[in-house]
């Protein structure tokens, strides 16, 4: 299908990538729901553009956004990420063989974690999960609130919240016990190339604290997305399935709301239905 | 009713996976500690995963996303985020399978080698143009350690030494032909 006749997606804002990565490999060309976008590097801003068409550009959480469509207000936000203590950084920007959708899917499943992620994300001797509580704010955002699983990382049991403002893209809250109110952020933000092919922008906007080395962090981001990416290739559809087709269990919960979601929405683009 | 030729037996290895195709549909095969050859749809009933991209424990198909347990019958023996058995069956779906002249056949109906009609389809790995073959093979041995070169964890079967052999063992057949 072509990505003009789903609104919800076309009218939206989509990250094309940091723009210090965008310099430094002096890219040109990029695409977007199945549209050739010529990027302009400027002295001090990047500029975009299709079929000659110029675009809407901004930068914000470390990314240049563009939009083909009319959206109707400023890419999400999230104010803590400008706040002064913390270490923040794009961790990869990937490209993934399949819907971008699925990646949202992915961040927000928590019961892969003992398998994909054994000893890093989780493990097999803790398997007790407490899915999240859904709820549509009054933006049209989905919230999954406090989701619980074991952390090896941390040897104890972690809470995460994710905030899903946009069809293709997920903000995940980890939870702090030491500063209850204040969160540790990792924002997961798809560019949808087409149907079956996406760009994983990955920001990490953590606070700091004495034992991070940023280089080390990032690694250890990369290896947990690179596990994903194994996983997300492996599907048998490339698209994610809004039909039904899937078998679910309860502790599904939050990939059944997310596809509710969807639906709600009518997104289309993407997805199986 | 057809069967098809859809592998070589002796491809067939404890703690394996072989993947292959009767007409347009994927097929995972797996030998299971009883000494069967089982062949499915390759294809998680869960999150439709393709099931070859995860485990042959021997007694039980690991689904690689969560971990789902798939016994010889085909019915989900365990999952592991409600450490137990699903409340309601649920099922990979499974083909008739006979093991017959050092093939493995397969139907979606009755499975009967000597009875057999129509073009046979062939295992991948072993007629298939070779072009053909590599798109079917390197996309399951592409990012086969994403996770670094330590070998701590590698898909998709129970013993990663074995499962290296047999990677550099496809390869090696891809290059020749
Ligand atoms: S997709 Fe197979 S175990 Fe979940
Ligand atoms: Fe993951």
């Amino acid at each position: 299908m072509s990505a003009r006749e789903d609104a919800v997606v076309w009218n939206r804002w989509y990250p094309l990538g940091s723009p210090t990565d965008i310099r430094r490999r002096n890219a040109t060309r990029t695409r977007l729901l199945g549209h050739d976008i010529d990027l302009e590097i400027h002295k001090t801003w990047i500029s975009a553009s299709s079929d000659s068409r110029p675009l809407p550009v901004t930068e914000r959480l470390g990314y240049v956004w563009t939009s083909l469509g009319k959206p109707d207000g400023p890419p999400q936000q999230l104010l803590e990420y400008y706040e002064v203590d913390r270490l923040v950084m794009n961790i990869w920007s990937t490209p993934i063989k399949c819907s971008g959708l699925r990646i949202v899917d992915n961040v927000i499943d928590n019961a892969h974690f003992p398998f994909l992620h054994p000893n890093i994300l989780g493990d097999e001797n803790h398997l007790d999960l407490v899915p999240g509580e859904a709820s549509v704010d009054a933006a049209g955002a989905l919230w999954l609130k406090s989701q619980k699983a074991w952390l090896p990382l941390t040897n104890s049991v972690a809470e995460y919240t994710y905030r899903i403002s946009d069809p293709y893209s997920v903000v995940l809250f980890i939870h702090r016990p030491t500063t209850p109110g204040r969160y540790d952020y990792l924002g997961i933000f798809a560019q949808p190339l087409d149907e079956e092919n996406f760009i994983a922008h990955k920001l990490l906007a953590w606070i700091r604290e004495d034992w991070m080395d940023e280089r080390q962090l990032k690694a250890d981001q990369q290896s947990i997305s690179a596990q994903d990416k194994y996983v997300l290739e492996r599907h048998v559809h490339k698209k994610l399935p809004l039909n039904g087709a899937e078998t679910s269990i309860e502790v599904d919960s939050s990939s059944l709301s997310y596809r509710e979601w969807l639906r709600a929405n009518h997104v289309t683009y993407g997805a199986m239905t | 009713m057809t069967s098809y030729v859809v592998a070589l037996e002796k491809d067939v290895r404890d703690y394996s996976i072989v993947r292959s195709m009767m007409g347009d549909k994927p097929l995972v095969i797996w030998r299971g500690a009883s000494g069967a050859i089982n062949v499915w749809l390759d294809r998680c009933p869960h999150r439709f995963v393709r099931l070859s991209a995860g485990r042959n424990m021997g007694g039980y198909l690991e689904g690689v996303y969560h971990g789902w347990q798939f016994e010889e019958s085909g019915k989900v023996m365990l999952v592991p985020a409600m450490q137990g058995r699903p409340a309601h069956d649920i099922s990979a779906t499974v083909y008739s399978t006979a093991v017959a002249g050092g093939f493995v056949w397969a139907s979606e109906e009755e499975c009967s080698p000597s009875g057999s009609a129509g073009e046979p389809c062939y295992p991948v790995h072993i007629a298939a143009p070779v072009d053909q073959v590599r798109l079917h093979v390197d996309s399951s041995v592409d990012h086969l350690t994403p996770w670094g070169v330590d070998g701590s964890m590698v898909y998709p079967t129970g013993d990663p030494a074995q499962r290296r052999a047999e990677l550099s063992a496809i390869r090696r057949r891809l290059e020749e032909s």
